[in-house]
């Protein structure tokens, strides 16, 4: 960042070093200042050890906020805040504005979407250590067991927290929303400028939480075993905090900018589908993620007071409770923006209307509200049988609104010309998993068969399914199908087949047989296992190197693509939605003046416009 | 003061427009009030898990009596700055902000007082819930304080102007907002 010095009088602005640089140094400062002050000067011990519990989780904080004011966000939110005015904002051009912070939406779409792709590949490989490890039925990787539990704990809180509910929300929302609704901005970009910041703290809180010790209790935190384990268990609330916090403050702006943001004409009726997912997705977040931040700062305080909220002497199995009354919306937190842009991609591939829309908006909306009514089916072990009726009811009622999303696909697809093209396939191959994902769910739905296969490797194999075959093979798809929306470039067809063939075969390969190897006795959670089943274990884990090589492959060749792929007119697909009509690859304004739209944007069956600029069409009956 | 550029594109805009784009940005503040009230609503679900409606002899009543009815009066105040603002009158926001931070602080004060010399065993299930949601109410009060503090210092050296009027009417309604909460809280700690 070069310096840059104001000569307002209100506002002497002098910025000696980069965002990022100065974040990190005042994040030092700040956890410093505060662990020394409590672990020196209010702790009766005086700083032997140097680090406590209360000092760790204060300091952590201190660090937090150092952090985001350090990134811009003493300039940008809270000198104004206070009224001190900043005539001459400092403003990066070029890649350095990627590393501030940005009030521009597709800066911070992309922002967010490197810090989910940096996420995936550090929970991609504890993901690898763990089947190095399962190639053999005893320890040989990891010294000991808790090594292993904690391994997959930091795999499933990052790829939870900061992939799943982040890449599609955080990054394709930020960045194709406003274009999506004819807008130049997002309602609140201060809001989404800021919370991207939480990103990187909450993944590296995380992935450096072994240093305080280990935790066993997988992503999912559970108390009262948390009570039993080191102190790395505060860094698993921690970085969980500033993700969902994140999360939720991306959503709250996603909600705003999709109520009141929205270009002319474009009425409910008319709205994009992805802003139909972003819009109840943003809406379990705020309902759902202050839920489970009260639930980690309860679980929290039963460690630092302590309280016995959650052990033997209190309710542990309320812990179990209110964690799964956020754990299984999140499921649909991750899953229903994929199913939406399936209904973007298809219709402008296959050249036909969007079959029986108006389904698809019921189907996403009712999965939203079923969604709360479905949770205990995560503890069928845990409750009595008139208990799991309804639960287990509701569960196998969700793929009926569920079902309706997959069928506006299928109808649309539905005797088609249909074009093969690496965005359509791999929606293809992400309808095939979420298929296999969805119906193996209907038998875990069922409490007697749930039963028998609660935690073992047959329940990894279904929500892998689900969420990588769901969410993960559509991100990829976005990502190819929007490709020229970022830079102006595409990709290459024959490496984007063989990047998407790639990772179907290491992906099905792998969790397919975790089904069988399941059923066949193989237990979550333990890293030693009969020897019987190490075949298909070594078949697994070649299948899962497979993977990880695959989606390296396919992300260096978007960044290939991004950097030297074939340059592409603005709008290559012949799309009718609004983001194709907006600038691409600048950070232009997306529209020189407002849009208005006029029809639908999946009426294929004809070459008419479905939104115009007013201004354009003046000009041209003009001249 | 001179107006920056967003500030004049916002006052050449016809009052139609400027009304609706208010309702709006009120109507996405109520959807983030909405989610800053799930933790109270958490609380009072563990608080009922853990002991239903037990309310321990020894809680102070008197304390959370007068905390209360500070608190209530501090939502008058902020109210009173509210309504200041359509009038323009930027002394008489200030004057009412400030009282609405001496009574929110003073009840805050209480709250912390209370919360650090409870009367009552904080090892039990009462003790763990009452303690918890204090802190909650404790930690929303300092952050309304805060919001608080940055309007009136705002308010001070920018005015009101086209611009900024909404900024400072929704400051005040996370106020009442703050105080509707712990009248809620203290109902159900005190007495249900």
């Amino acid at each position: 960042m070069a310096t840059a010095v104001s000569t307002s009088p209100e506002y002497p602005v002098k910025r000696p070093m980069p965002p990022v640089i100065r974040g990190l140094l005042w994040a030092a400062i700040g956890f410093l200042v505060v662990n020394v002050f409590i672990s020196y000067v209010i702790d009766p011990l005086k700083g032997n050890p140097f680090i406590t519990q209360p000092s760790v989780v204060l300091g952590w904080t201190a660090g937090l906020i150092g952090w985001l004011l350090g990134v811009g966000g003493w300039e940008e939110i809270i000198l104004p805040a206070f009224g001190i005015m900043n005539k001459r904002p400092v403003t990066a051009t070029g890649w350095r504005q990627y590393f501030g912070l940005s009030l521009h939406h597709k800066v911070v779409g992309i922002q967010y979407l490197v810090s989910s792709t940096g996420g995936f590949f550090i929970a991609g490989l504890a993901a690898m250590l763990m089947r190095l490890e399962l190639m053999s039925p005893h320890m040989w990787l990891f010294p000991d067991p808790g090594q292993y539990l904690m391994t997959v704990g930091i795999h499933g809180t990052i790829m939870m927290f900061s992939v799943g509910t982040v890449a599609l929300v955080g990054g394709m929302g930020n960045f194709l929303i406003p274009q999506m609704i004819g807008s130049n901005s997002s309602a609140f970009p201060k809001i989404s400028s800021i919370s991207v910041w939480l990103v990187p703290a909450g993944i590296l809180t995380v992935a450096f939480s072994p240093l305080l010790g280990q935790w066993t209790t997988g992503w999912r935190g559970y108390e009262p075993l948390a009570q039993n384990d080191a102190n790395g268990i505060l860094f698993y609330y921690l970085g969980v905090f500033a993700l969902t916090t994140s999360s939720l403050l991306v959503s709250l702006n996603l909600t705003a900018t999709i109520l009141f943001k929205r270009a002319k004409g474009l009425t409910w009726n008319r709205l994009p589908m992805f802003a139909w997912g972003m819009l109840v997705v943003s809406l379990l977040n705020i309902i759902w993620l202050p839920e489970i931040q009260m639930t980690f700062v309860m679980a929290l305080l039963d460690r630092l007071v302590p309280f016995p909220f959650f052990t033997a002497v209190g309710s542990p199995l309320t812990y179990l409770e209110i964690f799964w009354l956020f754990g299984h919306p999140e499921v649909y937190i991750i899953v229903l923006p994929a199913l939406t842009i399936w209904m973007e991609i298809i219709p402008v591939m296959v050249r036909k209307p969007l079959f029986a829309r108006e389904w698809g908006v019921i189907g996403v909306i009712f999965v939203m509200m079923l969604s709360g009514f479905v949770w205990a089916h995560h503890m069928f072990t845990n409750i009595t049988l008139q208990e799991e009726l309804p639960f287990s009811f509701f569960t196998e009622m969700i793929s009926i609104p569920t079902g309706f999303a997959y069928m506006v696909v299928i109808g649309t697809m539905w005797r088609s010309n249909f074009k093969l093209t690496v965005p359509s396939l791999l929606v293809l191959m992400s309808m095939f998993n979420f298929l296999i994902g969805g119906l193996t769910g209907v038998f875990n739905a069922d409490p007697v068969v749930d039963l028998q296969l609660h935690d073992t490797f047959w329940v990894v194999g279904h929500f892998h399914f689900t969420i990588i075959g769901g969410m993960v093979f559509t991100w990829l798809a976005a990502m190819y199908y929007w490709l020229p929306k970022f830079s102006g470039r595409t990709y290459n067809s024959k490496l984007g087949v063989l990047g998407a063939i790639w990772v179907f075969v290491g992906f099905d390969g792998a969790f397919s047989l975790m089904f069988l190897v399941g059923m066949e006795g193989m237990n979550r959670w333990v890293p030693i296992y009969p020897p019987y089943l190490q075949p298909l274990n070594i078949a697994i884990s070649i299948f899962a190197f497979i993977l990880g090589a695959g989606f390296l492959f396919n992300l260096l060749h978007i960044w290939w693509a991004m950097r030297s792929g074939k340059k592409v007119e603005q709008n290559p697909w012949k799309s009718k939605s609004l983001e194709w009509m907006a600038t691409s690859a600048s950070l232009d304004d997306n529209f020189k003046e407002e849009p208005l739209v006029v029809a639908s944007f999946y009426e294929y069956d004809d070459d008419k416009p479905a939104a115009i600029i007013p201004q354009q069409e003046v000009a041209a009956s003009l001249s | 003061m001179e107006l920056s550029r967003s500030q004049q594109k916002v006052s050449t805009r016809p009052p139609v427009e400027r009304e609706l784009e208010t309702r709006k940005a009120f109507g996405a503040f109520v959807i983030f009030l909405f989610s800053m009230s799930v933790p109270y609503f958490v609380m009072i679900n563990v608080r009922y898990i853990m002991v239903a409606g037990f309310v321990p002899s020894t809680v102070d009543q008197t304390t959370g009596v007068i905390e209360t009815i500070l608190m209530v009066l501090s939502g008058l105040t902020a109210l009173a700055a509210s309504r200041a603002l359509k009038g323009n009158n930027a002394k008489l926001y200030r004057t009412n902000g400030i009282l609405t931070m001496i009574l929110g602080g003073l009840a805050t004060l209480m709250l912390i007082w209370e919360w650090w010399f409870h009367p009552f065993d904080p090892m039990s299930h009462y003790g763990e819930t009452f303690l918890t949601t204090i802190g909650l109410c404790v930690f929303m009060h300092l952050v309304g304080l805060g919001v608080l503090m940055a309007a009136n210092m705002r308010m001070k050296r920018v005015g009101i102007t086209e611009a900024n009027a909404l900024g400072y009417r929704l400051n005040n309604v996370f106020w009442m907002f703050i105080v509707v909460t712990w009248v809620a809280m203290w109902l159900q700690l005190y007495f249900i």
